[in-house]
């Protein structure tokens, strides 16, 4: 009797949920969504563990920021007065960022390009073309919280972990593989860490005053 | 299978799952009432492709009815219906082989309990489900000796604790005006205390399953004592860390003797030797003079505090260990 009473009770909930799907706006979606995203967290989770096995200090970081930096000169001449007004902008939104160790570098490229990036060790460059598209300073620090906030996150550097990891224990043939696996690896949750920039971000852009999302999104890296 | 296809056809996407599982029970009803095992095996094949519909269609179901998602109305009732299949296969007589499937009916629902609660409450927020469904399932599992349900909590804890710390104590948010890292971390430390609380000292189980019971109480002890060491390497600055884990000691050696808790007292211990450790290794050389004489004076006036404790009521003490 009692098994009886249980069997209706739940088939009854069932219709009942039922139903009241039915009078709801309904999504038609099927799709393997749900797995991606797990698949996504797990990796990232996954990913964690091996990016905290292999962090580097932050001096090392610098190191490898500046042999990079050096690389990156030859691509083309340097604004010097631009870069000291990037440099005073950049300067003004440091107070927030988590790792204090790293020094920020600043510095603009004389390129038509609209575009600006950020490199480990705290290189941040920004390309003539971006600043004249810019229209205000508002909008050019929220692209600068935006790289210094890359810098803070570790997302420049993580690119570089394993294989500086490799390296060190005499595999270096190996490391371009483990780069090369690793961004495919992060591709399934980089959505993620946009987010978490973002979050890091909007802390930063709030206090230099409000700027058009839509122009600062489109131009950005 | 024509009465599937027919849901699957006729039926709106979300409620498809929720036929699929009307279907199931009522194969596995009629399979017991007329002892038709090729139903109940039939039954169990439903289920199966019930769990695997609510993955392609419903988690990520954006549909709602009077602002409550359809998420809910189709997971839980599914839910509902695998506890039901579970007691139903618990109470009938049936071979061996049914008596362990039906064991995965028990853990089929914490499984669509944490995906539910990832989908529902998001990514960020749901670690803060996960830790209030380990600790409903773990005193549930002691309650009705349900060694099934300790199993599951054991492992959501530390999936909880894996979660909080690779992803909340990382995310720079903020959750109802607090702060993400300090709620979520709060949330999941509490839980894993209260669990630590219910753990009954003597359990007399036997064989590997009763030995991972006995040391339940140590492990929840354990993963409290250290997310909160993690929680408050991220939350407190540099400088303060070690003032900051000095007074966690503190507190564990505070709660280790009125809860006659071994493991917190040696979690104290383990904590100050860290301290210790971390003062002359890296603080004396890292730190700004003021943190370092500041971190040397709390942490020096918290060992001869505990130190002078231990000698002045060693008697006393006694009676608590």
């Amino acid at each position: 009797m009692k098994q009886r009473a249980y069997f209706f009770g739940v088939l009854g909930l069932i219709g009942l949920c039922g139903g009241a799907v039915a009078l709801g706006d309904l999504d038609p979606n099927v799709n393997l969504d749900s797995a991606r995203q797990i698949r996504a967290d797990v990796l990232r989770n996954v990913d964690e563990l091996g990016l905290h096995a292999t962090r580097i200090p932050a001096h090392k970081e610098m190191e490898l920021g500046d042999q990079i930096a050096g690389e990156i000169r030859r691509w083309g001449p340097v604004d010097p007065d631009a870069t000291r007004y990037v440099n005073a902008v950049g300067q003004g939104i440091l107070g927030n960022v988590n790792r204090k160790a790293i020094r920020y570098h600043f510095h603009v490229i004389q390129s038509p390009q609209i575009n600006a990036f950020a490199i480990p060790g705290g290189h941040v460059y920004v390309l003539t073309g971006l600043l004249e598209f810019l229209q205000s300073e508002a909008e050019l620090a929220a692209i600068l919280g935006h790289e210094i906030s890359h810098v803070d996150l570790r997302h420049c550097v993580e690119r570089y972990q394993y294989q500086l990891a490799l390296e060190k224990v005499g595999a270096g043939d190996l490391a371009s593989v483990a780069g090369l696996a690793h961004g495919l690896v992060a591709i399934g949750y980089s959505q993620g860490r946009n987010l978490r920039r973002t979050l890091r971000e909007s802390g930063w852009r709030s206090k230099r005053g409000t700027i058009r999302t839509r122009q600062w999104r489109c131009s950005i890296e | 299978m024509f009465a599937l296809t027919l849901g699957w056809l006729v039926l709106p996407a979300p409620i498809v799952a929720l036929a699929w599982a009307a279907t199931s029970l009522i194969l596995l009803e009629l399979g017991f009432t007329f002892s038709l095992p090729r139903f109940r095996a039939m039954s169990n094949g439903v289920a199966v492709l019930v769990i695997a519909r609510l993955f392609l269609a419903n988690f990520t179901d954006l549909g709602n009815t009077l602002h409550i998602s359809h998420r809910l109305f189709t997971v839980v009732p599914v839910i509902v219906s695998e506890y039901y299949v579970w007691w139903r296969c618990r109470q009938a007589s049936v071979d061996q082989w049914e008596r362990t499937w039906a064991r995965l009916y028990l853990y089929a629902p914490a499984v669509l309990s944490v995906a539910l609660i990832r989908f529902e409450l998001g990514r960020s927020i749901a670690v803060i489900g996960c830790p209030l469904l380990e600790l409903a399932l773990y005193r549930f599992g002691w309650r009705r000796e349900l060694v099934d349900l300790r199993w599951q909590s054991y492992a959501i804890a530390l999936l909880a604790g894996w979660r909080c710390r690779s992803t909340n104590f990382y995310i720079p948010e903020s959750l109802m005006g607090i702060s993400g890292r300090l709620l979520a971390g709060a949330i999941v430390v509490a839980c894993f205390y209260r669990a630590q609380l219910i753990s009954p000292r003597d359990s007399q189980g036997s064989g590997t399953i009763g030995r991972i019971d006995r040391h339940a109480r140590t492990f929840y002890a354990l993963l409290a004592a250290l997310l909160l060491a993690v929680l408050l390497y991220y939350q407190v600055s540099g400088g303060m860390l070690t003032v900051a884990w000095g007074m966690e000691g503190l507190a564990l050696l505070g709660a280790g003797f009125p809860l006659r808790d071994r493991v917190q007292r040696l979690s104290r211990l383990f904590l100050f030797l860290m301290c210790v450790l971390k003062l002359f290794l890296s603080d004396l050389r890292q730190l700004e003079t003021v943190h370092r004489i500041i971190s040397f004076v709390v942490l020096g006036v918290i060992l001869v505090s505990v130190s002078w404790v231990y000698t002045r009521f060693h008697d006393r003490i006694l009676r608590y260990l």
